[in-house]
């Protein structure tokens, strides 16, 4: 009988956010970047891209207000919000960003709105997910970073 | 007889925080000293000041002064260090005007320790031939 269940549970949780396409290699790539001098990288690293995120979709929020939508722009703040989540592995956030782009090229609001929706549900999952993986991780310690299973 | 240790130096422009932070993570994992600034214009500036680096990795999307803009300055300054371009950009007509203001190298973002480890060798490599 397991002592302490935690470290297994942390485990399935992370492999569960890859198997459910929530993470992508990149973010295995900043787990190999973790270590003794710095056992919360990647923590800090999702903390920027929430905050990044943030600001990012605020801007966005925004511009979807103007009428006629200026897809130039809103195309330039998707790019960089594309790019953030590029850095720290949102397979799905990333793949919405992409979708966005492509419905700012072909000029459609309608499809902008509606990816724009999906997008924001799934970066508001995404984040649930990671700031709990994140939480247990911790009580786990630095010694049960990243392993792949 | 001891054999002194010289720590390579890197330069991360760059105006998105989460880059600037994985690029220098990455860079000081293999030992180098590296400076982080938020745009081209304070990289120059940092030349103009008389500061110096092995290698530059240079985003080409930033606001104040971009990556292609800086790297023409430097180099037209006379700059001759490693300068390493980084995008998302996917454009090939940006991304070749980017190359011809005068970069050694260019990489896809984002940078990971594999595509690290080819810049470091192809800086390397240079500095051996010179």
């Amino acid at each position: 009988m397991e002592r302490n269940p935690l470290p297994r549970q942390v485990a399935l949780m992370r492999q569960s956010l890859f198997d459910q396409g929530y993470l992508d290699e990149q973010f295995v790539q900043l787990e190999e970047l973790q270590d003794n001098t710095n056992p919360h990288f990647v923590e800090e690293v999702a903390t920027l891209f929430y905050r990044d995120s943030a600001r990012l979709l605020a801007n966005i929020d925004q511009a979807m207000e103007r009428t006629p939508l200026d897809f130039a722009k809103l195309d330039n703040y998707m790019q960089q919000f594309k790019g953030s989540c590029s850095s720290i592995g949102a397979k799905k956030v990333k793949s919405e960003c992409t979708q966005f782009r492509e419905y700012c090229r072909a000029g459609s609001s309608e499809g902008c709105t509606r990816t724009f929706q999906h997008m924001k549900r799934e970066y508001s999952t995404l984040k649930k997910k990671l700031e709990t993986y994140f939480q247990l991780a911790r009580q786990v310690g630095p010694s049960n970073s990243a392993s792949r299973s | 007889m001891t054999t002194k240790l010289v720590a390579h130096s890197a330069l991360v422009v760059d105006d998105d925080v989460m880059a600037r932070t994985i690029h220098k993570r990455l860079f000081e994992r293999e030992g180098w000293l590296v400076k982080a600034v938020v745009n081209g214009h304070e990289a120059v500036e940092l030349f103009r000041q008389g500061d110096r680096f092995d290698l530059v990795l240079m985003d080409k999307e930033m606001p104040v002064l971009d990556g292609v803009h800086a790297t023409t300055e430097l180099r037209a300054m006379g700059v001759q260090c490693h300068i390493v371009g980084v995008t998302s950009c996917t454009d090939s007509l940006e991304v070749e005007s980017f190359i011809g203001a005068g970069l050694d190298a260019f990489y896809a973002k984002p940078l990971n320790p594999a595509k690290l480890g080819r810049i470091i060798q192809h800086f390397h490599d240079d500095d051996r031939r010179q």
